[in-house]
Order: structure tokens, then sequence, then C-alpha cells
């Protein structure tokens, strides 16, 4: 750690014969040109918006193909691969990846009378932890094997998706609210899917007197709502936030045109960097929980 | 740029995307179906049978126990059984020894005793037969001295009268 803030004041010692940082250009942006004073920190948001360019600067940038949009009813829907749908794809294939090689073994020899291999090991800690402190407890004994596919899936998909934001020329597709509200969708769907009758009572006909219904009613339906709408931003919010922060501090530098930033701004994004190490493992937990949550109160039959 | 433009412009952070949401709704359902068929029910299913497995071998092990110590209580009432047995078999093998003992040892008094009273019988035999041997042996003697005292005695005058005595009262009658 020392030696790391030592190395970082000696470069900024070297880098002080010219301390000034070369400006960047505004992007040529219809809407952005304007305001040529903030232009200089445009990567930011250049970062987490989707887009259809991968960059790989300084290796190039990859320009994604643009489909005709598809047209339904009066609606058009453009399905052409954005930089997010590519990193979905990549992110689907290393899971597949990882959970196939891990599982191959048990395909082979169903009984588990084996000595698990490394990746092995990790997949049954995940599932044994999500089987028995999200599934069991949150939806039920009688409930919960019906629903642990999504709720696997899903915790390894957001955790993966969260990591890949971690990593050079990677980036966390849980910062776009379309991922989070698709995935927030699945749940939505799962929980009005697999609904048991007491989850439309507790909407329809709830035990309050008869009077609050008006208000009651409208409470519930709107919660059918807002449960999974939380669960979208909560994660989008959470990704974006901690991005948005690291790119803001090694954007001071750019935006204050002075190498010196560097020293404090440097070690406060690595800084939040780890803490978004902490925070892509707690959210990909916080959605599987709450997932689990919202398709326990579904399914339960017992009137609360 | 401010807030409001970074989130709600064209390009935006709150940009919806329809296109987005399916490819992300597809692909994840998908994932689900993928990774159910050939990931999680097969690690679920050996996890399941491993759990089984080792229930029904600590149950095993369980039973194993009892059935030791079920054994083991066996075996200690059949040592018990075997040093009782033990002991009385040793305590009459003793009880015959010390009548065998006794009945030897009377018995051979009883020899003895008899040795003895025959014995005796034979020594007072012998005694009274040498007794007698010896009575008639100094009868011998006495009466072969008593001759010759008597030889000697005649020649004298007091002698010859007695006998003389004795022809003349053998005479008178």
């Amino acid at each position: 750690m020392i030696r790391g803030v030592f190395t970082v004041v000696l470069l900024s010692f070297i880098l002080a014969g010219s301390p000034r940082v070369a400006s960047c250009e505004p992007a040529p942006s219809d809407t952005l040109a304007a305001e040529k004073k903030e232009g200089k920190a445009d990567f930011i948001i250049h970062h987490i918006v989707d887009g259809d360019k991968i960059d790989f600067e300084p290796f190039g940038t990859v320009v994604l193909p643009k489909w005709k949009p598809i047209q339904i009813g009066s609606f058009q829907v453009d399905l052409s691969p954005t930089k997010h749908t590519v990193f979905l794809w990549f992110n689907t294939f290393l899971i597949l990846l990882l959970a196939l090689t891990a599982a191959s073994a048990y395909r082979k020899n169903s009984s588990g009378n084996f000595v698990p291999s490394a990746i092995g090991n990790l997949f049954e800690i995940m599932i044994e932890f999500i089987r028995d402190d999200i599934a069991k407890p949150m939806i039920g004994e009688h409930h919960y094997k019906k629903f642990l596919p999504f709720l696997l899936s899903a915790f390894l998909f957001v955790l993966i998706s969260n990591f890949m934001g971690l990593i050079p020329f990677g980036l966390s597709i849980t910062g776009n609210i379309n991922v989070t509200a698709a995935l927030a969708l699945v749940t939505f769907l799962t929980v009005h899917i697999y609904s048991g009758k007491s989850y439309w009572k507790h909407i329809f006909l709830p035990h309050v007197p008869l009077g609050l219904y008006p208000i009651m009613i409208p409470v519930e339906i709107l919660g059918m709502f807002t449960k999974p709408f939380a669960l979208a931003v909560r994660l989008f919010a959470n990704m974006t936030g901690g991005h948005l922060v690291i790119l803001t501090f090694i954007g001071l530098i750019f935006i204050l045109e002075s190498y010196y930033v560097a020293l404090l701004s440097v070690p406060l994004a690595l800084f939040i960097y780890l803490l978004e190490l902490l925070v892509c493992l707690i959210q990909a937990y916080v959605f599987t929980m709450l997932s689990g949550v919202f398709i326990g109160m579904a399914v339960q039959n017992e009137e609360h | 740029m401010n807030i409001p433009a970074l989130i709600l412009l064209e390009g935006g952070l709150l940009d919806p995307h329809v296109g987005t949401i399916f490819w992300v709704f597809v692909t994840f359902l998908l994932l689900v179906f993928i990774l159910q068929r050939f990931a999680w029910k097969p690690i679920i299913h050996a996890l399941e049978e491993r759990q089984a497995r080792i229930d029904e071998s600590f149950k095993k092990a369980e039973e194993s126990n009892k059935e030791a110590a079920r054994i083991m209580a066996q075996f200690d009432q059949i040592v018990a059984e075997a040093s009782e047995k033990a002991d009385v078999i040793v305590r009459s093998a003793r009880d015959s020894a010390e009548k065998i003992k006794a009945e030897t040892l009377h018995k051979t008094k009883e020899e003895a005793d008899k040795l003895i009273a025959t014995a005796k019988s034979e020594i007072d035999q012998q005694r009274n037969s040498m007794v007698l041997e010896l009575r008639q042996e100094m009868v011998g003697i006495i009466i072969s001295v008593a001759g010759k005292v008597i030889e000697t005695n005649l020649n004298d005058e007091k002698n010859r009268t007695l006998v003389n005595n004795a022809i003349q009262n053998l005479s008178g009658k």
C-alpha cells in the first residue's frame, strides 16, 4: 500500500514537467456540443450508457451492425445488438461455460459419490447457500424446489454481470435500467404465474375494515408493480452509482486539468473499486433474496 | 451537461430500450432453462444423494454402535458366566481332592495300624516262644545242675542216710 502511494507520487513528479492534461474533444453529439465546458467529463456517461459501439481503446472500436427495426402494430422495435446486448451474450456464454464445466462430473456420476473439483465445489457452495439460506426460508419447504433454478440462475447471472464491470474492457450490464427491468420482469411474471389464491385475496380482500378498501386495494395493486420496480432500480442504481463515482474520481484529473489530482483521486477510486467488489456480491444476493421473498409471498397458502 | 440531461435525454441513463429488454428477457429465460437442465438438476440431485448417503451412514454407524454395545454386554455376561462356572469347577475339584486326600490318609493309617498290630503280635509270639524255649533250656540246665549237685551230695553220709531212709520208707510201705 505504502509502495503504491509512493509510486503514484513519483509518477506524478515525473509527469509534473507537463502538468496539463490534453483536453478531451467533446463528443460530436448535437445536444452535448453546445455545452463545451462540461465536455471533458463526457467519457463518464459514454462509459455508462448503452451504445452501438464497443470500445477497446487503444486497440480499436467494434461498431455493431444495425438491423432493420421490426414493426409491431404502431411500435417500432429495434432488435439490433448494442454494447450491453453483446456483453449480455458474452456473460451468458461465460456462465454456461462455467456451469456446464462444473456440472459435467455430476452428469456422468449422478450419485455424487466422488470428490468434487474446485469449480464443482464452488458451485456446490453457491447452490447450498441459495437453497438453504434463501429458497428454503423465503419460499418454504413445499414450494422452493420449483423456484430454485430461477433463483440460482438469477444469482449467478447478476453476480457475473456485476463483476464484469470491474475488469478492464468489461462493463456491467446491470448498470443498465433496461437489463435490470427485464430481470425484474422475469421475477414479476414468476410471482404472478405461480401466485396462489391467498395472494390475490390479500390484494383484493385485505383484512381491513370495509371502509379502507378504497385506499387499500389501489395501494396493494400499486404494490404489485412497485416491488419489481424497486428490484430493478435498486440493482441499476447500485451498479451505476459505483461506476459513476469511480469514473468521476478519475474524471477529476481531466476536469481540473492537473496530474496532482491523481494523488487523491486514484486512491479514492481504488477504495471505491474495492467497495464495488463488496457491492457486486451484496446486490446479487439482495436481488436473489428479494425475488425469493416476493415469490414466497405469492405462493404461500396460509393466511397472514 | 447537467443531471436531467444525464438521465432524461436521448441516450441517457434512463433511456428505455425495448430491444435490450427483449434480448435480456429471452436470453435469461434460455439461460434458466439450459442451466436447469444441464447444471442445477444434476448438481442438486448429486447433493441430495450425497446428503442422503451421509445421513444413512450416520444412522448405520449409530446402529453399529448399538449393536457393538449389545454384543459387548453379551460378551461380558458370557465371561461372567464362564468365570462363575470355573469357580464352581475349581471348588468341586478342590473338594474332591481333599476328600481323596483324607481317604488316602485314613487308609494309610489303617494299613499302618494293621502292620503295627501284625508286627506286635509276631513279636509277642516270638517272645513267648523264646521264653518257653528259655524256660525249657533252663529246666534242662537246672536239672543237669541239680543232677550234678545231687550226684555229689549222695556221696555224703547224710545223703546216704537220707536215701536209706527213703528206701526204708519205700520198703516200709
